[in-house]
C-alpha cells in the first residue's frame, strides 16, 4: 500500500510554512499592549502584555482555564512568561499557576516570601517544586520598592517586611500583594488580590498619601463586602473598577454593597461574570 | 472442509456464545447439556459433514458463553459489590496508567484485599479512585491503601438538558471496574497503615519484567505529553495528545461537542486509520535506513505492537493493529487472509482477554461496526457515486465515511441520543490533513526528546493543522441541522 505522494506531501509543508510566515509578520505587525482580566470563573488571573514581548501573569484562577486563555491571547512562538505574580496562597489565585509552570517557561516569580513556607499545602509543595525545577527566580515582595519592566513599572505597595497583619494569616487574604502598575504613557493599574478591611488600614496607615491613586482598580476579593472600605477606594479613586468574579458563586460576591459604593463614587464597573475577559488596550 | 472456514464457523459461535450469556442470563449448565447432546448426535451422523459443523458449533457455543461466566463475579462476600455504601479499608495495585483530571489523579486498583476485622482477604473486582493530585504520586503498578465509602457508579447526570445522560456504571463495567471511591477518606500510596500491615518495598520489588518494561513504557508517554505540552497551545496540544498519544480527557469540552456535532469523534480514536498510516510510515522509515523488507516488516511490527500497548491498547487500536499485522504477514507468506477472518480474528483475541468488551465497551462496538460497515458498503458505495470525480480521492473518501457510518449510526444514536448531518462534509475536509498531521506529530515528539528547537518549530507548523481542523469543526457545527436531536 502506498500511502504517500511525495510531492502533494511537500507541495502541503510548503504551503503551511508560508503561512506560518505570514503569521509571524502579521503578529510583528500588530503588536499591541493591553491588559486582561480574564474570565476564569471564581478566581483572579490577569495577564498584562507589555511592548517587547514582555509578559506578565498575575496569579492563575482556580483551574486550567488560564491555559486556554493564554493559548488565545499569547502568540504561538512566544512560550515564555517574563514575570509570574502569585498574590497568595488560596487556590483560586494558586492553582491555574502550577499548569502555566509545566507548559511554559517562566524567568521570575514575584511572591511573599517572608511565610510562604507556612502551611505548605499540597498544591503549594507542588508549585515551589516547579519553581526549582525551572529554575526560575523569586523576586520578595517584601525587599522590593519597585520593579523596572522595561516599558512599565511595577510600585510595591503592600506587605512590608515584618508585616503583623500578614504573620496572622499566613498566606491568607490579607498577605496579598497589592502594587501599583504604572504604563508607560498609559494608565496606572492598582492590583489588591484578597486584601480585607485589615490590611486596607495597614495600608494606608503606613503609606504616603497618593500612591494608591490609580485609574484603574481591580477591586479587591472579588468585590466581597469585607473588603474596600470607602477611605481605600477614596485615596485610589478610580475611573474603573474591575471586579474578578464567577457567576453564581457559593460565597455572594461581589457584594451589593460594594457595588454600591463604586457607584456612588462614579466608578465605572466592569465584571467578568457578566462581560467575560476584560481587555483594557494600551 | 477448507481450514478459514473452520475457523470462521468456530469463530463466529465463540462470538455468539459470548453474545448470548451477555443478553440473556442462563444456567451455563443447560448449555452444558445441549452440547453434549450435540456431541452424541455428532458422533452418531459422523459421516455428514453438517453434523462435524453442528459439534464444532455446539463446543465454541459452549465455550464462548463459559468464558464470559468466568468473567461474570457472583455476589458474594468475595465481591466488592457486596460491600456497597459501606466503609471499608481497602489495598490494591494500580493496574492502568493513572488518569490525570483537572482536579484529580483517577486510578483503577486491581487485586484488592479488604481488611475484615484485621484480616486482609482478597475480594475480586476493580475499584476506581479518585485520588488527589497534588502530595502523593501514583503511578502504574504501586500498591495503594484506601479508607472510602465505597458506591456503586450511576449514571452521571448531563449538563445540558437536551443530552442523554451518561450511564457511567455501563463504561466501567467494560473495563472490570464495578465500584467506585470519589472521596477517599484517608489514601496512601506508599501502601503501610497501621491496619493493614504489609511490607510495601518488598511488593515494589515484585513487578514482574512485563510490568517493569510497562512502567518504562508509560514513562516514555509521559514525556512524550510533555514535548506536547511544552510547545503548543492547550486546545491544540490536547487534540494531538489524544489523536496520538489517547489522551481523550485532554480534549476541551466545547471542542468535544463541536466533534460530536459533525460526526469527527472518530478522528480522535486512534484506529485503522492511524495505525495503518503509522505502519507504512515506519515501513518506509526503517527501509531509508537500509534495513531489509523482512527486517523492517518485523521491526516496524514490534514498535507498532509497543505503540498500541502505550497508549492503552484500547479495542480500536488494538482491533487496528491485530488485522493489519496478521493482513501483512498472510500477504508475506503468499496467503492472503481472508478480511472477514481478520475480524473474527481480532474479535476473539480482544473477547478472550475481555468478553466483558462485547456487551459494555463502546469503542470496541463502534470500531467493530465501523469495519463491517467498512468491508461491506465502500464497494457499493464507490460504485453509486460513479459520477463524482475521483480527482483527490474524493470518491473513496465519501464513500469510506458513509459505509463506516452505516452500522455506527444507530448504536451512535442509541447511545448518544444524537446522529450528524453533516459528518460527510466534515470528514471531507478534515481526513486529507489526518497523515500530515500524524506524520508531523509523530516526527515533533520524537525530535522534542534529542533536539527542542525543530520539536518547536515543528510544533508551530502543527498549530495550523490543528487549527484548520477545529476552524472546519466548529464552522460546520454552527451549520442548522448539523446534527440532530433524537
Amino acid at each position: 500500500m502506498r500511502v504517500f505522494n511525495y510531492k502533494i506531501f511537500f507541495i502541503i509543508i510548503i504551503l503551511l510554512a508560508l503561512l506560518v510566515a505570514s503569521y509571524f509578520y502579521y503578529i510583528h505587525e500588530n503588536q499591541k499592549q493591553e491588559i486582561l482580566f480574564f474570565d476564569v470563573g471564581q478566581g483572579d488571573a490577569i495577564f498584562v502584555n507589555l511592548a517587547g514581548n514582555n509578559e506578565i501573569l498575575i496569579d492563575g484562577g482556580p483551574d486550567n482555564s488560564v491555559l486556554y486563555k493564554l493559548g488565545r491571547f499569547m502568540p504561538l512562538y512566544d512560550r515564555s512568561l517574563e514575570l509570574m505574580i502569585l498574590t497568595h496562597h488560596h487556590e483560586d489565585h494558586l492553582f491555574g499557576l502550577i499548569e502555566v509552570l509545566k507548559r511554559y517557561r517562566v524567568k521570575k516569580i514575584l511572591m511573599y516570601c517572608e511565610s510562604a513556607k507556612e502551611n505548605l499545602t499540597d498544591v503549594l509543595t507542588e508549585f515551589f517544586d516547579l519553581i526549582a525545577k525551572e529554575k526560575a527566580q523569586i523576586l520578595c515582595a517584601e525587599d522590593l520598592t519597585k520593579l523596572d519592566l522595561n516599558s512599565a513599572l511595577l510600585i510595591m505597595i503592600y506587605p512590608k517586611k515584618n508585616c503583623a497583619v500578614c504573620a496572622a494569616d499566613p498566606g491568607g487574604n490579607n498577605s496579598s500583594l497589592v502594587f501599583r502598575l504604572d504604563i508607560d504613557q498609559g494608565e496606572k493599574i492598582l492590583l489588591t488580590g484578597d486584601i480585607e478591611e485589615k490590611a486596607e488600614k495597614e495600608i494606608l496607615a503606613t503609606n504616603a498619601p497618593g500612591i494608591l491613586k490609580s485609574d484603574i482598580l481591580k477591586v479587591p476579593h472579588h468585590g466581597s463586602e469585607t473588603s474596600l472600605i470607602e477611605e481605600f477606594l477614596a485615596e485610589v479613586s478610580p475611573e474603573k473598577a474591575v471586579i474578578s468574579v464567577g457567576q453564581d458563586n457559593k460565597f455572594g460576591h461581589p457584594s451589593l454593597r460594594t457595588i454600591k459604593r463604586l457607584e456612588r463614587m462614579g466608578v465605572e464597573i466592569l465584571r467578568t461574570d457578566e462581560m467575560g475577559d476584560i481587555i483594557i488596550k494600551e | 472442509m477448507r481450514s478459514h472456514k473452520i475457523f470462521f464457523i468456530s469463530a463466529l459461535y465463540f462470538l455468539i456464545g459470548i453474545g448470548a450469556r451477555s443478553v440473556i442470563s442462563f444456567d451455563i449448565f443447560y448449555l452444558f447439556v445441549l452440547a453434549l447432546l450435540g456431541f452424541v448426535l455428532a458422533i452418531i451422523f459422523w459421516s455428514k459433514e453438517k453434523s462435524r459443523l453442528l459439534l464444532l458449533g455446539a463446543f465454541f457455543l459452549f465455550f464462548g458463553a463459559w468464558r464470559l461466566e468466568a468473567a461474570l463475579p457472583k455476589l458474594t462476600a468475595d465481591y466488592l459489590v457486596f460491600y456497597a455504601d459501606k466503609i471499608v479499608e481497602l489495598t490494591g495495585r494500580i493496574d492502568r496508567e493513572p488518569d490525570q483530571t483537572e482536579k484529580y489523579v483517577k486510578i483503577v486498583l486491581a487485586d484488592l484485599e479488604l481488611n475484615d476485622k484485621g484480616v486482609l482477604k482478597p475480594v475480586v473486582g476493580k475499584i476506581l479512585v479518585n485520588a488527589p493530585k497534588y502530595g502523593q504520586e501514583f503511578n502504574y503498578g504501586q500498591t495503594v491503601f484506601i479508607r472510602c465509602e465505597i458506591e456503586k457508579p450511576g449514571k452521571i447526570k448531563a449538563k445540558d438538558p437536551d443530552r442523554r445522560d451518561f450511564d457511567y456504571g455501563h463504561y466501567l463495567k467494560g473495563q472490570g471496574v464495578v465500584m467506585v471511591c470519589y472521596q477517599p477518606f484517608a489514601i496512601n500510596s506508599r501502601g503501610i497503615t497501621q491496619n493493614a500491615a504489609r511490607n510495601f518495598e518488598s511488593k515494589v520489588d515484585l513487578l514482574s519484567k512485563a510490568e517493569r518494561a510497562y512502567t518504562n513504557l508509560l514513562k516514555m508517554k509521559q514525556k512524550f505529553k510533555t514535548v506536547i505540552d511544552e510547545n503548543m497551545s492547550l486546545r491544540e496540544s490536547g487534540l494531538l495528545s489524544a489523536m496520538i498519544l489517547g489522551y481523550r480527557r485532554e480534549i476541551l469540552p466545547d471542542l468535544n461537542n463541536a466533534f460530536a456535532t459533525t460526526g469527527l469523534t472518530h478522528i480522535i480514536a486512534i484506529s485503522g486509520l492511524n495505525i495503518t498510516l503509522i505502519a507504512a510510515l515506519l515501513f518506509e522509515l526503517l527501509g531509508i535506513f537500509g534495513l531489509t523488507r523482512a527486517k523492517s516488516f518485523w521491526l516496524s511490527m514490534l514498535i507498532l505492537f509497543f505503540y498500541v500497548l502505550m497508549i492503552g491498547a484500547f479495542a480500536s487500536a488494538a482491533r487496528a493493529f491485530i488485522m493489519s499485522f496478521i493482513y501483512m504477514y498472510s500477504l508475506k507468506i503468499g496467503r492472503p487472509a481472508k478480511a472477514w477472518n481478520l475480524i473474527l480474528l481480532a474479535a476473539v483475541i480482544l473477547l478472550l482477554i475481555n468478553p466483558l468488551a462485547l456487551m459494555f465497551d463502546i469503542g470496541f462496538q463502534l470500531s467493530f461496526l465501523a469495519i463491517l460497515g467498512l468491508m461491506i458498503f465502500q464497494p457499493i458505495f464507490s460504485g453509486w457515486f460513479e459520477f463524482v470525480s475521483d480527482k483527490f480521492k474524493i470518491r473513496s473518501m465519501l464513500a469510506m465515511t458513509l459505509s463506516a457510518q452505516v452500522f455506527t449510526l444507530p448504536l451512535i444514536a442509541y447511545y448518544f441520543g444524537r446522529i450528524s448531518l453533516i459528518a460527510p462534509l466534515a470528514n471531507l475536509l478534515v481526513l486529507p490533513t489526518l497523515p500530515v498531521l500524524t506524520t508531523i506529530g509523530f516526527l515533533m515528539i520524537l525530535s522534542g526528546l534529542v533536539w527542542s528547537q525543530l520539536a518547536f518549530t515543528l510544533g508551530l507548523i502543527l498549530h495550523f493543522i490543528v487549527w484548520y481542523i477545529i476552524f472546519v469543526a466548529e464552522l460546520l457545527s454552527q451549520v442548522p441541522y448539523a446534527s440532530i436531536q433524537l
